[in-house]
């Protein structure tokens, strides 16, 4: 399946908050990755039809999925940021509700949902409220809705808000479990999400499409821009103010501080190898010599 | 759709806080009941061999059944002695009297006046009553009809049909009814509760931002929302039925009988000019579904406003206010002659005696239409106007 967004468009109030985004998704998992309020929700609430958008188009194997309509609801599986469910139902009578909100038969639904629970730990919380889940077994119940209907497509938008490093770590091999023969598309803020599963890193800022590609290709792009330097207090204090610090370590009385620049921040720097979240520092970097300064 | 309609009922009213909040009322409704016999029925008293209640179904044996001559004759000579020697007020005032049904003479010609004399009396005179009424009616349809006033000629024929044939031919208790019909605080629970349970029903959805992972869903859009009228709408009539039976069960249980339900409705003298003809248990039947509609009707009114919020509270105040406010315009126009501002109050089906305790009509293209059938089409339009809004309002899917 190959998906193409062309020139999708949002406007409120004149403003734009996302603007001519174009790119193309085919089976893998896609990581769109943006800083709070980089207009991600807004992508994939127009992706889903949750929102209008001000123009631009959606195109499923070079067919508009307006044309689809419905059709196309039932290729994708949605599992919405920090979802709340309802508290009173069982996770069993939840995923049998959301079976009926797709259209899939009671029995079949329930085997789906039974195997689904046995994919991701929760069978033995199937008779629980959800609103006596944890954090992470709820998310767990949200991508298991998302997948009842074995879409084609699975859309997950800040699906590791608010987990524990275990949890996360669990939910990331979820997702790489259920990619194989679908896309996914994963917007998160968080780095570490993506950064080992994501066949493609899409970078948004500001509602504008800044880059795409693979992570090793991200970091390629940035290579030589990313310096390591040894320094005292002060003078790490002083870097820190001047320069986008993507890590700080202590060393005994000095820090070895990780800065990405287009220039070396002082004689002494060493260029490494960059990471992803020197990339995604890199451009949302607010210091003197982020992209937008360079 | 039946599958969505079961999971929406059970997601907005098979919850804890609705069904404590039902059992209370329930209870609440009971104890009203309860206390309306205690209050005001004399045969509360108490099942001694000398209490108003035993000695009057003692001579319910006697005088029950069909109206006869010698019934009305037996009855005048037990009750005239006693009107004869208390009428100058010198009679005995003893309590203990062997002489008498319930110890006091006072007490004697009060029973049988208020439980046989009175009852007897109008039903014996209400046929000669109703005829002359549908004899004025058929003068003056023929009067009008000369006159070419065609809406008030087809009035008059319409009250000829409903009262040349009436009469009582057979007595019977008539208490428990008389109370039944003027009942109307369950109709208030039954407003308060509904609203309190169907304002969440689009409410909740946004609360736990549902309401977008609804619409990526095949039938996440107007199946839902058509889902989620239908079960609010099941929710209002099984609520307003549920009371409706509570009422009638309650008070059977409280006035210890259910006799009398073969009464004609007129036999009640606050409806003594009634709009219809039935029996009062074909009566009771008629105002359960009438306050199921009206209930219904503004259940969906209430669903409609709720709609546009995002948190319960404001659309449950302004429910609330305006549940308040058409219990009061009911209140006030149940004696008014006023038939359009009856009609167009949706809570006059739920307190429906204003409707159908009077004959009355309104002008519709020319051809009379009783009052009730009015009311009746009014709130049918109201909620299927809501539900219309409603279908035409909610949020669906792009695609």
């Amino acid at each position: 399946m190959k998906i193409v967004l062309e020139h999708i468009s949002k406007q409120y109030k004149g403003k734009y908050v996302l603007k001519d985004f174009t790119t193309e998704l085919t089976e893998g998992v896609y990581g769109l990755l943006g800083a709070n309020g980089a207009g991600k929700t807004t992508l994939i609430n127009i992706f889903v039809g949750i929102l209008g958008s001000s123009g631009g188009t959606v195109r499923i194997d070079g067919q508009d999925a307006r044309a689809l309509g419905r059709d196309f609801l039932s290729k994708i599986g949605y599992m919405p940021q920090y979802p709340v469910f309802y508290r009173d139902f069982t996770v069993m009578d939840f995923l049998l509700y959301m079976c009926a909100l797709k259209g899939i038969p009671a029995i079949e639904g329930k085997k789906r949902a039974l195997e689904l629970l046995g994919i991701v730990n929760l069978l033995d919380a199937k008779e629980k409220r959800i609103g006596a889940l944890s954090g992470g077994m709820r998310q767990r119940v949200g991508i298991v809705q998302a997948m009842l209907g074995d879409p084609e497509i699975l859309i997950l938008d800040e699906p590791t808000a608010g987990l524990d490093p275990s949890e996360r770590i669990r939910f990331r091999n979820l997702i790489s479990q259920f990619a194989q023969g679908r896309t996914i598309l994963l917007a998160t803020h968080i780095v570490s999400d993506v950064e080992c599963i994501a066949k493609e890193i899409i970078i948004l800022k500001e509602g504008v499409l800044i880059t795409q590609g693979t992570t090793d290709t991200l970091e390629q792009n940035i290579y030589g821009k990313v310096w390591e330097v040894t320094a005292d207090r002060a003078a790490t204090l002083r870097l820190g103010s001047q320069y986008d610090v993507s890590n700080m370590k202590q060393q005994g009385e000095r820090f070895l501080v990780r800065i990405v620049s287009g220039r070396p921040p002082a004689p002494e720097a060493a260029a490494v190898s960059p990471n992803l979240e020197d990339v995604f520092l890199y451009y949302f970097g607010v210091k003197h010599d982020s992209p937008n300064q360079i | 759709m039946t599958r969505l309609i079961k999971y929406e009922f059970y997601k907005l009213f098979c919850k804890g806080s609705i069904l404590a909040v039902l059992l209370l009322f329930s209870v609440l409704n009971l104890l009203k009941i309860q206390n309306e016999f205690r209050s005001y029925s004399y045969l509360a008293d108490g099942n001694n061999s000398r209490s108003w209640s035993s000695v009057y179904w003692r001579l319910y044996e006697d005088f029950s059944g069909e109206i006869t001559a010698e019934k009305i004759r037996e009855l005048l000579d037990l009750y005239q002695p006693l009107a004869t020697a208390t009428a100058d007020m010198t009679a005995s005032t003893a309590l203990d009297n062997p002489d008498t049904m319930t110890g006091n003479l006072y007490s004697d010609r009060n029973l049988l006046d208020k439980y046989y004399v009175q009852p007897m009396e109008y039903f014996y005179h209400y046929r000669a009553c109703a005829y002359r009424a549908a004899e004025r009616a058929k003068e003056n349809a023929a009067i009008y009809g000369e006159q070419g006033l065609t809406y008030e000629m087809r009035k008059n024929v319409l009250i000829y049909h409903l009262y040349s044939d009436r009469s009582i031919q057979a007595f019977a208790y008539r208490e428990m009814y008389n109370y039944y019909l003027n009942y109307d605080f369950s109709g208030i629970l039954v407003l308060f509760l509904c609203l309190y349970g169907i304002v969440g029903t689009f409410v909740c959805e946004k609360e736990t931002q549902m309401d977008m992972l609804l619409l990526t869903n095949l039938k996440g859009g107007k199946e839902t929302t058509l889902a989620k009228i239908a079960a609010a709408a099941l929710f209002a009539v099984g609520v307003a039925l549920w009371f409706s039976v509570l009422d009638y069960a309650g008070f059977v249980f409280s006035f210890g009988t259910a006799k009398g339900g073969n009464l004609p409705l007129y036999a009640v003298s606050s409806f003594s000019t009634a709009g219809i003809n039935c029996c009062l248990w074909q009566y009771a039947v008629l105002s359960a579904v009438t306050r199921a509609l009206g209930v219904w009707a503004l259940s969906m009114a209430f669903l409609l406003i709720s709609m546009f919020w995002h948190n319960a509270l404001i659309p449950f105040v302004t429910g609330l206010g305006t549940a308040l406010c058409l219990m009061i315009a009911g209140a006030s126009q149940s004696c008014s002659s006023n038939v359009w501002l009856k009609i167009g109050n949706p809570y006059s089906l739920l307190a429906n005696r204003i409707l159908f305790g009077r004959t009355e009509f309104i002008d519709f293209l020319g051809y009379p239409m009783p009052s009730f059938r009015a009311a009746v089409i009014l709130a049918l339009i109201l909620g299927a106007a809501s539900i219309g809004a409603m279908m035409g309002l909610s949020k669906k899917n792009y695609y």
